[in-house]
């Protein structure tokens, strides 16, 4: 899962995002424009994740981040991270 | 031709400054004409005999100089090229207090046509340009004009965008797309039903005191300044029949954002942009529209917006 952090990190600079109440919208920038065929909407939790998510992070403060912003079990929450995580670098490294 | 030493133009009303070098015969491309400021009262205030400079009301001012060799060479690392194939077009690079556009002759790409000096903060562009074979200057020749209005759009509530839009007296619709979605066809039928058609390809939308407006903008032919309010949007697409899907979801919003016209190299105007665009979502109706090209579509079109 460090990695998986680490490579989304690398590349978050490479997105704009916009929160639109419900849900984060993020948009690739390639070359410096917008590919608006190549966005993603996030929910609450994975907004969370994404805005939170530092380069100085892994699994193990990543999920207590999780945890103390959503009062979740840690087991459960290791487990759905890494699914998110397998699909947001999906996402990200598509093109 | 013109030789006054400032010339006043209105855009999507916005007033722009032109400030000329004196005695250098001026030319504004042909589509220009209908933007020129020749009634003071067209201004938002009187200017009080203060001089074009001094004068605080507008919302852009450029300066005109001649010569590219006589721009100070005080830009610094390329950002941004925008490219027909492997031939630039423009590119951008920093300063220390802005950016500068080097602008390329679009008849002839190995020619520099202006060095443009862009200040965000000031909302000034000083443009060198050399003179042309006639000894006159050509500050805003194409494509400087559409660039200069890019970059206002990024600094105000307003989105540059690829789509006709049509007023009929009681709502103003707009509709937009790339090449042979039906734009003109669309704007060609409500002209056939007695609507004004603000413009059938290139569209300023911006939002004045609370409510979205359609402008049109200088193109390469004459026309007088068209402005109406936006009632609703439309993303047409050539169908077998006609069909009305309403909606301001995601999908469809990004897409009508995939039309507006980005000359970007930075991150801030797009995020700007989108949030233009989410703005007029909450706002203006969004559909996706099957079309059959002939008059009917109008009535359909109406009927759809009133269920």
């Amino acid at each position: 899962m460090n990695e998986l952090i680490t490579s989304i990190c690398a590349k978050k600079h490479q997105f704009v995002c916009r929160n639109t109440g419900d849900e984060l919208i993020l948009i690739r920038l390639e070359n410096n424009v917008a590919d608006f065929n190549q966005y993603l909407t996030l929910n609450e939790v994975g907004a969370f994740i994404w805005e939170n998510l530092e380069p100085t992070d892994d699994e193990t403060t990543l999920i207590e981040k999780i945890c103390a912003e959503f009062e979740a079990n840690e087991t459960e929450v290791r487990e759905d991270l890494l699914t998110f995580l397998k699909k947001l670098i999906d996402h990200i490294e598509a093109k | 031709m013109m030789h006054p030493a400032s010339i006043q133009l209105k855009i999507a009303d916005f007033i722009i400054d032109l400030i000329l070098p004196n005695n250098v015969p001026f030319i504004l491309d042909h589509g220009f004409e209908g933007y020129v400021i020749t009634d003071q009262k067209e201004r938002p205030s009187p200017i009080d005999n203060k001089s074009v400079a001094e004068n605080t009301i507008s919302d852009l001012t450029i300066r005109c100089e001649i010569g590219c060799s006589n721009a100070p060479k005080r830009w610094q690392e390329e950002i941004y090229s925008a490219k027909n194939g492997d031939v630039a077009l423009w590119k951008i690079f920093n300063t220390v207090d802005g950016i500068c556009l080097h602008v390329f002759d679009s008849e002839n790409l190995t020619h520099l046509q202006h060095i443009a000096f862009y200040q965000e903060e000031e909302q000034e562009w000083v443009i060198f340009s050399d003179l042309n074979d006639h000894q006159s200057l050509e500050s805003l020749r194409y494509p400087m004009m559409p660039l200069i209005l890019y970059y206002l759009s990024t600094k105000t509530k307003s989105l540059l965008v690829h789509a006709s839009g049509v007023f009929d007296g009681e709502d103003g619709r707009i509709f937009s797309g790339f090449s042979g979605v039906g734009k003109s066809t669309m704007a060609g039928i409500w002209r056939s039903l007695g609507a004004e058609v603000i413009n059938d390809d290139r569209l300023m939308l911006r939002k004045i005191d609370g409510r979205w407006w359609m402008f049109n903008t200088p193109m390469y032919y004459s026309d007088t300044q068209k402005k109406a309010k936006l009632d609703f949007i439309y993303l047409p697409f050539h169908h077998l029949e006609n069909t009305y899907e309403r909606s301001n979801e995601m999908p469809i919003v990004l897409r009508f954002m995939a039309h507006c016209i980005q000359h970007g190299y930075n991150a801030k105007h797009v995020q700007w942009h989108l949030d233009q665009v989410l703005d007029l979502a909450k706002e203006i109706p969004f559909a996706r529209l099957g079309v059959v090209p002939n008059n009917d579509v109008v009535t359909f079109i109406k009927m759809h917006e009133r269920s």
